[in-house]
C-alpha cells in the first residue's frame, strides 16, 4: 500500500513537471540568465529578470548580434550553489546557451564561475559585490579567464561613496549595515577611503538581517552625531532604519548603498526628515541611453526602477553583445580577448576590464556611477554634479 | 537616561506585538497541541491585505476588521480541511503547516510581487519629555492589549470554560458533550486572526514582502516557550519580557545577536524548563 | 528483510554505476551525484526520525555542519585525504553531543529545539568571516571553499565523484536496511513505539538516543562531506530551515523509517525536479500542494505514520 502510495505521487508529480516540458526551438543567438526567481533573494531576481527581457527587446530592434536575434533563456538560482550549479549546467547542456549571465549572490555566482570555467564558456557578473570573483582570475587566469564583471566590486563601491562624502563636507560619518561579510568588507574599504580625507566614522554597527529591534541602533546614532549615516543594508531592514531613524528625529542626511531604498514606489511612504540619498549605477541624466532604459521600464512596469540590479543587467548584455559584433565571432578566445582590450559604451558609461576582468568604476574611469536624492517621492541626481 | 527611556517604551510596546503573535501560537497548541509553523504566514497574511487596503485608498485602521475576518475564515478552513486528519502526527503537522506557509508565500508573491513594499504612517510622533512617542505605536499597542483582554475576558465565560476544558482534556470535554472539534476549529481560526491583526497594525512600520513571516514565527515560538506551551497569560507577560530583551541585547551587547539570543531562549527553554519559566502545568505530549 | 527490494536496489545501482562510461553528459551526471547525495542526506534522517522516531527540524545541521568542519579543516591546513574522514566523525560526535543533551525532549519539543539549535549555526556562519594569510577574506555569504581530494580540473572528476556518492549511497542503503531488518533495528523500534516497555526488558533509552543520533548525523554528514568535495564549497545554503525540511517531508511522505521508500522518492523527485523546468513559483505552488494532499491522503483518518 505505502509503496502503490509512493510510486503514484511520483507519477503525480512527474505529470505536473511535464506540463512545463514543451520550449519552441529558436533561431538566435542564446544567453542563459542565472537569476533567483525563487527562494528569498527573489526580489533582487525579479527586476534582473525585468530588465533583461526590456534589453533584449531593444537589442533585437537594433539588429541583434551578428545579425541574429538574441534569444534569453532564464534560469533559477534559487539563492544556493547547487541549483545555480545545476541550472547552469543545464542551460549549457540542454538549452545550448553560447555564454552565461549572472548570478546575484556570491555563493551563486561563485558556482556559476566554476561551471563556465569548467565548460569554457563565457560568463557575465552583472552584479555581485564578492572581491573573490576577480581575485579568482588574477591568481588563476588560465582556469577562470572566461568570467568578465561589468558592476562594480566593494573597493570601487566604497570609492563612488566616498567620493560624494568627501565632496559633502562632513568632519565624520556612521555605517549600520547587515553583518553579512560583504557588508562589513565596505565598511572597511569606505574607512581606508576617507581616512584619506582625514574623515573619520565616529559610529560603526552591524546588526542580523533578522535583526528584530532597531531602535537601540538609531537611539545610539543621534548620540554620536554623525555628519552623514552610510547604510550598508539593500534589503528590507533599511526601509525600517529609515523609518524608525526619522520617526525618532534623527534628521541627519542618510546614505543608502541602494536596493530596496532605491525603490520609489517604497521612498514615497517614508516620513520626511532629513535628506535620503542613495547609491545608483546610473540615473535619467547619466547618459540618453540609461533615460530611455529608465523611461522603458517605467511604461512598462509601472514604476522607475532603482539603477542598479535592473540597469547593471541590461549592460551586461550589451557589453556582450557588442563585444561578439565587435570580434566577429562567437569564438571563445577571441571573445575573451575583445573584452579585454576594448571600449564598450552602454547605459552606465565606457566599460573598460582590468587584468582581473573587473570594469573600471571610479572618478575619471568612464564608469562613475551617480548618487540619487529623493525630493517629493521623485529621484533627483546629485554627484557626481553636472 | 533619555536613550533608556526610549528603549524601554519601544522594547515594551514592541513586546505588545510580539505577544498578540504569540498568545495565538500558544492558545493553539494548547487546545490540540500542535505547532502551528504557518503562523507567520499569517502575520505577512495581515500586513498584505493591509496594503491593499491602503492602495485601494482605505487606511489600515479599516482593514482590520477585514483583515481578521478573512484571517479567522482561512484559518478555520485550513483547520477543517488540511490539519484535521493529519493532527496526530507532529512531523506531518509540522511539514504540512510548513506547506501551508510556503503555499502562501508564493501567492503573496504571486499577487504582489517580491519586491519591498512600504506603507506611510498614519498618526503622528509626539515628544513628550525628550522622548519621542509613535502614537501609532501606542495605538497598536493598546488595540493588542484590548484584544488580549477581550480574550481572557472570554476564557471566562461559560465558553471559554469549554475551551480550557478542551485544553485540558478533550476526552473528558467530549464525555460532557462538547463539541471538540468545532471549538479547535473556532480556536484556531481566532489564532489566525489575530496573528493577522498583529501584521496590520504593525505594518506602517516594517517593510512589506513574502517571506516577512519567519522572523514573527521565531520570535512568537521564542515567547510561547519562555512562557510555557499553551500558557495564555504568560505569553503576554513573555511577549514584553522578550521585547525589552530583544531591546536592551541589540543595544548593549550588539543587534547582530539579538535573532540568535531568541533562538537561544528556544533551545535553552526547552532543555531546561519545557513548561516554561512561569509555567506550572507539566510537559504532556 | 524483503529480499525484492534488496536484489532491486543492488541491481539499481549496478546499472547506475555504469553511467559515466556510457556518456559525458555532465548535465546528467550532475543531477545524478546531487541525487546520491540528497539522498544519503535523507535517509540521514530516516533513520533518525524514522526509525528511531526522534524527530529532528534541523537535520541540515548534519549536512551543512560537515561540509563548514571540512572547510574549517581546510583552512586550518589539513592534508586533504584527512579532511572527509576527520570532518564525518566531527560531525557525529557533535550528533552524539546533542542526542545526549537533548535525551529528555520528545516529539514537537525534540523538534523545536534541534530547528533552533540549526538556524543558530546558520546565523554563525554567516556572520563570521575569516582572514586567509594571503590578506582576503572568506567566510560568510560567500561560504568557505574545502579542499578537494581530486581537483576538479582532473578528466574524470565527474566519473570519481559520481561512483565515490553511489558507492556511498549504496552503502549506505544497505547499512540502513540491514539494521532496520536486524535485532538492533528491531530495538530501535521499540524504543521509538513505546520508551517504558522497553525499558523493562532491559533497553537503555538514553544510550540508543545518542547512538541513534550519532548515526544520523553522521549519515547526513557523509552526505555532506561528498556535497563539499564536489562542489568544492561549504555554502550557507547547506544550513537553510527549507534543506532541514526536505529531509523530513520527503522521509515522511515516502514512508517513514522504511529506508527504501524515502530513498527511492528522494532519487526520483531530484532527478525529475532536476531534468524537467517548471515556472519557479509554479513550481513551489505545486510542492507545497501536493506535499499537503499527500499528507492528508497517507495520514489522514487515523492511519499510522
Amino acid at each position: 500500500m505505502r509503496g502503490r502510495g509512493v510510486l503514484a505521487l511520483v507519477g503525480l508529480l512527474a505529470l505536473f513537471m511535464l506540463s512545463g516540458c514543451a520550449r519552441a526551438p529558436g533561431t538566435g543567438l542564446k544567453v542563459g540568465v542565472l537569476v533567483p526567481l525563487t527562494g528569498p533573494f527573489a526580489s533582487q531576481g525579479q527586476p534582473m529578470q525585468q530588465s533583461l527581457q526590456l534589453a533584449v527587446e531593444e537589442l533585437n530592434r537594433a539588429g541583434g548580434v551578428l545579425g541574429r536575434p538574441v534569444e534569453l533563456v532564464f534560469g533559477d538560482s534559487k539563492g544556493t550553489a547547487d541549483a545555480t550549479r545545476s541550472e547552469a549546467l543545464r542551460l549549457i547542456q540542454r538549452e545550448k546557451v553560447k555564454v552565461l549571465l549572472g548570478a546575484y549572490l556570491s555563493e551563486e555566482t561563485m558556482a556559476a564561475a566554476e561551471v563556465a570555467a569548467e565548460n569554457r564558456v563565457l560568463l557575465m557578473v552583472p552584479v555581485a559585490a564578492t572581491n573573490e570573483l576577480n581575485e579568482r582570475v588574477a591568481s588563476q587566469y588560465d582556469k577562470y579567464k572566461y568570467v568578465f564583471r561589468t558592476s562594480y566590486n566593494i573597493d570601487q563601491w566604497a570609492g563612488l561613496m566616498g567620493g560624494f562624502i568627501a565632496d559633502a563636507g562632513v568632519s565624520s560619518y556612521a555605517f549600520v549595515g547587515t553583518n553579512i561579510r560583504w557588508n562589513k568588507e565596505l565598511a572597511q574599504a569606505l574607512r581606508n577611503c576617507l581616512a584619506g580625507s582625514g574623515i573619520a566614522p565616529v559610529y560603526e554597527e552591524f546588526y542580523s538581517p533578522k535583526e528584530p529591534a532597531l531602535e537601540p541602533i538609531v537611539v545610539a546614532l543621534k548620540g554620536k552625531d554623525p555628519g552623514v549615516v552610510v547604510l550598508g543594508d539593500p534589503g528590507q531592514q533599511s526601509i525600517n532604519l529609515v523609518k524608525k531613524a526619522r520617526d525618532l528625529g534623527l534628521n541627519v542626511p542618510l546614505f543608502s548603498v541602494g536596493g530596496a531604498l532605491g525603490d520609489e514606489r517604497v521612498a514615497r511612504t517614508l516620513p520626511a526628515g532629513g535628506p535620503l540619498y542613495f547609491q545608483a549605477a546610473a540615473w535619467d541624466r547619466t547618459s540618453e541611453e540609461a533615460r530611455r532604459f529608465f523611461s522603458a521600464y517605467q511604461e512598462k512596469y509601472g514604476y522607475h526602477p532603482a539603477g542598479y540590479a535592473d540597469i547593471l543587467s541590461r549592460d551586461a548584455l550589451f557589453v556582450l553583445a557588442q563585444a561578439v559584433n565587435k570580434a566577429g565571432s562567437l569564438d571563445v578566445p577571441r571573445l575573451i580577448q575583445t573584452l579585454e582590450q576594448g571600449e564598450f559604451r552602454a547605459a552606465c558609461g565606457v566599460y573598460r576590464f582590468d587584468r582581473s576582468h573587473q570594469a573600471r568604476w571610479g572618478k575619471g574611469e568612464g564608469l562613475e556611477g551617480m548618487v540619487v536624492e529623493w525630493k517629493d517621492g521623485r529621484g533627483e541626481a546629485r554627484w557626481p554634479r553636472m | 537616561m533619555e536613550q533608556e527611556l526610549q528603549l524601554a517604551l519601544s522594547g515594551l510596546l514592541a513586546g505588545f506585538t510580539y505577544a498578540l503573535v504569540a498568545v495565538g501560537l500558544t492558545l493553539v497548541f494548547g487546545i490540540m497541541r500542535v505547532v502551528n509553523l504557518s503562523h507567520g504566514a499569517f502575520f505577512a497574511l495581515g500586513a498584505f491585505v493591509t496594503y491593499g487596503v491602503v492602495q485601494w485608498g482605505g487606511g489600515s485602521f479599516l482593514a482590520l476588521p477585514v483583515v481578521f475576518l478573512l484571517s479567522l475564515l482561512l484559518g478555520m478552513g485550513l483547520e477543517r480541511w488540511v490539519l484535521r486528519p493529519v493532527r496526530r502526527h507532529h512531523a506531518v503537522v509540522a511539514i504540512v503547516t510548513l506547506a501551508v506557509a510556503i503555499f502562501m508565500e508564493q501567492v503573496f508573491q504571486l499577487v504582489w510581487g517580491p519586491d519591498y513594499h512600504s506603507i506611510p504612517r498614519e498618526l503622528p510622533l509626539v515628544r513628550f519629555m525628550g522622548t519621542a512617542v509613535d502614537l501609532q505605536q501606542i495605538v497598536a499597542a493598546l488595540v493588542a492589549v484590548a484584544l488580549l483582554l477581550v480574550l481572557f475576558g472570554l476564557l471566562r465565560t461559560k465558553i471559554g470554560m469549554a475551551v480550557r476544558l478542551v485544553a485540558q482534556d478533550a476526552e473528558g470535554a467530549a464525555l460532557v458533550g462538547i463539541d471538540v472539534p468545532r471549538v479547535q476549529t473556532v480556536v484556531f481560526g481566532v489564532a489566525c486572526g489575530l496573528a493577522a491583526v498583529a501584521g496590520n497594525l504593525t505594518a506602517f512600520a516594517h517593510s512589506i514582502y513574502p517571506a516577512m513571516g519567519r522572523v514573527p514565527l521565531v520570535m512568537s515560538l521564542a515567547v510561547v516557550i519562555f512562557g510555557g506551551l499553551g500558557n495564555v497569560h504568560a505569553a503576554l507577560v513573555a511577549g514584553l519580557i522578550l521585547g525589552l530583551v530583544a531591546s536592551g541585547v541589540s543595544f548593549y551587547v550588539s543587534p547582530e545577536w539579538s535573532y540568535v539570543t531568541m533562538l537561544l531562549v528556544i533551545a535553552v527553554g526547552l532543555l531546561t524548563r519545557p513548561s516554561g519559566l512561569l509555567g506550572r502545568v507539566g510537559r504532556r505530549d | 528483510m524483503n529480499r525484492t527490494a534488496v536484489l532491486a536496489v543492488v541491481l539499481v545501482v549496478a546499472s547506475l554505476a555504469a553511467v559515466p562510461w556510457l556518456t559525458e553528459d555532465r548535465f546528467l551526471l550532475n543531477l545524478l551525484i546531487l541525487a546520491n547525495i540528497y539522498t544519503i542526506y535523507v535517509l540521514g534522517w530516516d533513520f533518525l526520525g524514522g526509525l528511531a522516531g526522534h524527530t529532528s527540524g534541523g537535520h541540515a545541521l548534519s549536512f551543512g555542519g560537515a561540509a563548514y568542519l571540512a572547510g574549517l579543516l581546510t583552512l586550518a591546513g589539513c592534508p586533504a585525504w584527512s579532511i572527509p574522514a576527520l570532518a564525518l566523525l566531527g560531525i557525529a560526535l557533535v550528533g552524539a553531543g546533542l542526542g545526549w543533551l537533548f535525551r529528555r525532549l520528545e516529539g514537537v519539543y525534540l523538534l523545536l529545539v534541534t530547528l533552533a539549535v540549526a538556524e543558530v549555526a546558520h546565523e554563525l556562519v554567516l556572520a563570521l568571516g575569516f582572514t586567509t594569510p594571503e590578506g582576503y577574506t572568506i567566510g560568510g555569504e560567500g561560504g568557505l571553499p574545502v579542499a578537494p581530494l581530486l581537483a576538479r580540473e582532473a578528466e574524470r572528476f565527474y566519473g570519481y565523484l559520481f561512483w565515490t556518492s553511489l558507492f556511498a549511497l549504496a552503502l549506505t542503503l544497505l547499512v540502513l536496511y540491514w539494521i532496520r531488518c536486524s535485532l538492533p533495528g528491531l530495538k530501535i523500534r521499540a524504543l521509538a513505539q513505546d520508551v517504558v516497555v522497553a525499558q523493562t526488558v532491559g533497553l537503555n533509552p538514553d544510550r540508543f538516543r545518542v547512538v541513534t543520533f550519532a548515526a544520523g548525523t553522521a549519515v547526513g554528514g557523509l552526505a555532506g562531506v561528498l556535497y563539499a568535495q564536489y562542489m568544492g564549497v561549504a555554502a550557507p545554503s547547506t544550513l537553510s530551515l527549507e534543506l532541514s525540511f526536505v529531509a523530513m517531508t520527503v522521509s515522511i511522505a515516502g514512508g517513514k523509517g522504511t529506508i527504501i521508500g524515502p530513498a527511492v522518492l528522494s532519487y526520483a523527485l531530484n532527478v525529475l525536479l532536476g531534468w524537467l523546468w517548471v515556472t519557479p513559483v509554479v513550481r513551489l505552488l505545486l510542492y507545497s500542494s501536493v506535499a499537503i494532499l499527500a499528507a492528508r491522503w497517507l495520514f489522514g483518518r487515523g492511519r499510522e505514520a
